[in-house]
């Protein structure tokens, strides 16, 4: 601006000189009398020319400002300066950007171009709508154009959405301007970028309440694992100073990190399957339990945050809980010994013919007693995986192999139901890290759930799929499907589905509760999907067996600091 | 070896006694000695001869490995095969059982038509 107005007070002189100049040629050439007093007249004529027209521009001026009260004539060189420095100051710390009276942009600054990542060619002409996004208690387009549209100003903070889909927060303040008549001409945006320093505000408080947490804390970035933060514990348990974090992974937590089977852990909450995802593993120092979630930061920007507690008091005392257990089970098993052993020996007859009322009624307490020792081998073994005392026998095995032996195995349960379990062949080996009888366990609890829901005559299908890095194993049965309602908890203890048929054979509701903790205890992972009407396939993941799982006797404890 | 014929019992459950007496007597055919108690079966053994022992582990007093340790300790009894019978449903204690010499851990509750044909499989691994 002031550029500009040298430019007009030079140009302002020089057409004056012009004037001047072109007048007095004039009346040199008019008046005889100038003419023949040679050039000294002629100067005089200029310079008394000049000076007349200066004095006309000079009241000229005057009488224009003077009309205008705000201008200060006096002061207007100083004046343009201070406006000319308020403008820099606006352009250099803030967004500026001008839109006509209907909304569309005509200006936009430098600063708004970095901060929204748009060039002003594919603005200029548009409305700014492309920066609003649907955020919940925010004010929408429409609503900041209805209020600036009337000639309204608007003042707020906003969540606004740059060119590469990253949110931005601002504070904004839009004024309208008028021309003389009063008409709304365009309105000007003024917006500052609070996302760092809310970021940094956020960081800040969040980390006065973690780092005094009794449990370790970890943040780290979930696509490369590089910590961003740890809190006072988790740097005494990893023996890290503050200044050793930078340029740490998450594989630096641990000299035996199994990075394979942490990205197993991760992808359920990665993917957006779960909001949060827990692992017990052994560390040297003891067992440990790692809670993880994801967290979004002001800017958007997702980070992992694991919290890791010490849990070997809690271990003690399910050690403690589990003996009892183990010998309430003793205590139970002792009479029930007596009471399946006598109603055996007259079912049997060795005791004499019995009549057929009574024999109906000795096979219903026979049968009953036998779900009984059902569901206390069941608590046992729940107990068992629960307090970690459950040893694993760790071996390569061909998923083939199980799926052909669980068949010949549970084939009478089969026939009992009515059912035909079908093995289709893998044509290749599909081998996995695990042992074979919990592993075969599993496949027992699936398959009599399946045969149990399964129609009279039908087939239950058991499959092999190749997953990228893991083996999936499915139990397929064509029976009603599982309701929505029981999603959620079907793999809760003691849960179970109320068929739409009566069930002959009540299963004890810790199967598939057993069942997910033997997979979790191999790294897998357990799940189905459904069809109502249809049936259901049950399947459970494990990863493939490679070389470097040899030395892992117990790779899903030892994965994890 | 020779076939099975007679078997030292011991357990302190009077109703799992019984069980076992029809299992073994009735059901099968073998010639049952049976005793409730660790120090009841030291004072046995040398009238009995048993060729096998049946032991219960969880007994009050002398506990079913104690008695094992009493009866190897006896002239003539070092090597007399041993089943065990337990409602401590651990593998780990049956594996211990099996490392330390005994014959076979049968888990209670047992099946009264079957004992007799368990006890004969393990005896034929002799």
């Amino acid at each position: 601006m002031k550029r500009i107005r040298k430019i007009s007070l030079f140009a302002l002189v020089l057409s004056n000189t012009a004037i001047s100049l072109g007048l007095t040629m004039l009346f040199y050439s008019w008046v005889p009398a100038i003419t023949a007093s040679g050039s000294e007249r002629f100067m005089l004529l200029f310079v008394v020319t000049s000076a007349l027209v200066a004095l006309i521009t000079v009241v000229s001026i005057a009488y224009a400002k003077s009309t205008d009260p705000d201008y200060n004539w006096a002061f207007s060189g100083a004046y343009d300066e201070a406006i000319d420095l308020r403008e820099q100051a606006l352009n250099k710390h803030t967004i500026v950007s001008v839109a006509h009276a209907d909304g569309r942009i005509k200006e936009i600054n430098e600063n708004f171009e970095k901060t929204f990542g748009y060039d002003a060619r594919e603005v200029i002409g548009k409305l700014p709508s492309m920066l609003y996004g649907e955020f919940k208690d925010e004010a929408s387009f429409r609503e900041v154009f209805e209020v600036v549209s009337k000639g309204g100003a608007w003042q707020g903070e906003q969540c606004l959405i740059t060119k590469d889909r990253r949110i931005v927060r601002v504070h904004t303040t839009i004024i309208p301007r008028f021309d003389k008549s009063g008409t709304h001409t365009d309105s000007i945006s003024i917006r500052t970028d609070l996302t760092h320093a809310r970021a940094e505000a956020a960081s800040e408080g969040r980390n006065a309440v973690i780092e005094g947490l009794p449990d370790g804390v970890i943040v780290y970035d979930p696509e490369t694992f590089e910590i961003i933060y740890v809190n006072k514990n988790g740097r005494k348990r990893l023996g890290w100073s503050t200044g050793e974090i930078e340029g740490k992974h998450m594989f630096d937590t641990f000299t035996k990190f199994d990075k394979g089977l942490f990205e197993r852990y991760l992808a359920p909450l990665l993917n957006g399957e779960a909001k949060e995802v827990t692992i017990e593993v052994v560390h040297d120092q003891g067992p440990i339990e790692i809670l993880t979630h994801i967290d979004a930061g002001p800017d958007g920007k997702p980070t992992l945050i694991s919290v890791v507690r010490d849990i070997a008091e809690r271990k003690q005392s399910e050690r403690l809980k589990l003996n009892s257990v183990s010998m309430v089970s003793h205590e139970l098993r002792t009479p029930l010994t007596s009471i399946k052993g006598a109603l055996r020996l007259i079912e049997s007859g060795a005791l004499g013919e019995l009549g057929p009322e009574i024999a109906r009624m000795i096979s219903v307490a026979h049968r009953n007693s036998d779900r009984l020792l059902e569901i206390f081998n069941d608590i046992l073994v729940l107990e068992k995986l629960d307090s970690g005392e459950m040893d694993f026998s760790q071996s390569t095995l061909d998923l083939r192999d199980l799926l052909r032996e669980a068949a010949e195995a549970n084939a009478g349960y089969g026939e009992e139901c009515q059912v035909h379990f079908v093995v289709n062949d893998w044509g290749s080996a599909a081998e996995v890290h695990g042992d074979s009888a919990r592993l075969m366990q599993v496949m027992s609890n699936l398959m009599s759930n399946a045969a149990k829901f399964s129609p009279a005559g039908a087939d239950v299908n058991l499959y092999i799929q190749d997953c990228a890095g893991a083996w999936r194993v499915c139990v397929e049965d064509h029976g009603p499907g599982i309701p929505e309602s029981a999603h959620k908890t079907l793999f809760d203890s003691f849960f179970q589905v109320e068929d739409v048929q009566e069930q002959s054979r009540p299963g004890t509701g810790l199967g598939l509760t057993i069942s997910k903790k033997i997979i979790q205890r191999h790294g897998g992972r357990i799940a189905f999907e459904t069809e109502l009407g249809k049936g259901s396939v049950f399947y459970f993941e494990l990863a493939k067996h490679s070389a470097s799982q040899e030395d892992i006797d117990d790779a899903p404890q030892s994965a994890v600091a | 070896m020779s076939d099975l014929t007679t078997i030292l019992h011991v357990d302190d459950d009077e109703d799992i006694l019984e069980i076992a007496r029809m299992a073994l007597e009735m059901v099968d055919s073998f010639t049952l000695h049976q005793c409730n108690s660790g120090p009841d079966a030291l004072e046995k053994i040398e009238g009995v001869a048993p060729q096998l022992l049946l032991l219960d582990v969880m007994m009050p007093g002398m506990t079913g490995p104690d008695l094992w340790a009493k009866v190897k300790a006896l002239p003539g009894y070092a090597e007399t095969p041993t089943i065990f019978m337990t409602a401590k449903a651990e593998d780990s204690l049956s594996q211990e059982l099996l490392e330390t010499g005994a014959l076979a851990v049968i888990t209670k509750p047992f099946d009264p038509m079957t004992l007799g044909a368990q006890i004969r499989a393990a005896w034929a691994k002799l």
